[in-house]
């Protein structure tokens, strides 16, 4: 992961990514939201993009959504394994007071918000619980951000626009309609593809959301 | 970890006892020489063990390798290249350019 990383290498992140998010364990976990946070940061070209592109895309940012909202929903979010391996600190014994790495985005994100001490050897320190609270803000901060801006994108796509069969069929020698282009008798077959997509995206953006009341009233205790 | 433990280091590495030599300085926070140490004394996993964590350290969430890291990061990535890794999760975290199913 982190040579695919230091590469770029989104199509390995991707393979990748989905053998994490397999894995229940805290490395695994914390392997997977590494690599979901960073195709979600990959820039997206919608307008150019096939169905099945739009629905690869879809699947990827669902599995981000219900990570990350299943995240932002975890109780005591500072003693979890993954999110400090994630983060990059550490909980002493007490499980008081977190040690924050060198490398960590935490200083330089949440010096605002988050008090933090420096020790006679020089590494930081803040309050484990208030760094707990820092992150599952950040962290629902995050996922809205993401998937508002996918959802702001994919109104302004072809795939999710209108068909224009004016070109095709041959009424107009050129057309600069932004629609997607189609002959007149595939209007029924892009509009069953059409509607599949926007049944993706209302899955995407329910974020994994339990079927269940009880449940959805458990987790946004 | 106090100096005395790492003194021993060059004498437990004369001794052929790598692991033993590459856990002192891997408590000692001296991961590159530890990571050689390990794969010197044979234990491969946990060479890669030790490299996943150094990795996780130097880039965490929402890093880039910059010029703080750059040279640690590099560092990581030669040693890296020396890793023969039996388990396909810390492969996956680390090791390899082609992703292994699991």
């Amino acid at each position: 992961m982190f040579r695919a990383l230091l590469a770029g290498d989104g199509a390995s992140l991707e393979v990748l990514s989905k053998i994490f998010c397999g894995s229940d364990d805290p490395r695994q976990g914390a392997a997977a939201l590494r690599c979901l946070d960073f195709l979600s940061r990959q820039k997206q070209e919608m307008d150019t993009m096939t169905f099945e592109e739009v629905e690869q895309l879809q699947t990827r940012l669902h599995l981000f959504g219900t990570r990350f909202r299943k995240l932002s929903r975890s109780h005591n979010l500072h003693t979890s394994a993954s999110v400090q391996l994630l983060f990059g600190f550490k909980l002493d014994d007490t499980g008081l007071e977190a040690t924050i790495f060198p490398n960590s985005c935490i200083p330089t994100l949440a010096s605002q918000i988050l008090s933090m001490k420096r020790t006679e050897k020089g590494s930081l320190v803040a309050n484990a619980q208030e760094l707990g609270f820092w992150v599952t803000q950040f962290v629902s901060r995050r996922l809205v951000s993401v998937l508002y801006h996918h959802g702001a994108v994919s109104l302004r796509s072809k795939p999710f626009s209108g068909f224009c069969y004016a070109y095709l069929e041959g009424w107009k020698c050129n057309c600069e309609s932004r629609r997607l282009h189609c002959r007149k008798e595939e209007v029924p077959l892009f509009y069953n593809r059409k509607v599949r997509l926007y049944l993706k995206q209302l899955h995407l953006l329910s974020q994994g959301e339990p079927l269940n009341l009880t449940e959805r009233v458990i987790q946004r205790k | 970890m106090d100096d005395c433990n790492l003194e021993k280091t060059p004498v437990l590495e004369d001794l052929g006892r790598y692991i033993e030599a590459g856990e002192v300085r891997s408590a000692a926070g001296d991961t590159i020489d530890a990571i050689r140490l390990f794969i010197l004394g044979g234990d491969q996993d946990r060479a890669a063990q030790c490299l996943c964590d150094a990795f996780w350290e130097q880039m965490p969430y929402g890093t880039t390798v910059t010029d703080l890291n750059a040279e640690r990061v590099r560092a990581l990535e030669e040693v890296s290249t020396g890793i023969n890794v039996a388990t396909p999760q810390l492969k996956n975290e680390v090791c390899t350019l082609s992703p292994i199913s699991l």
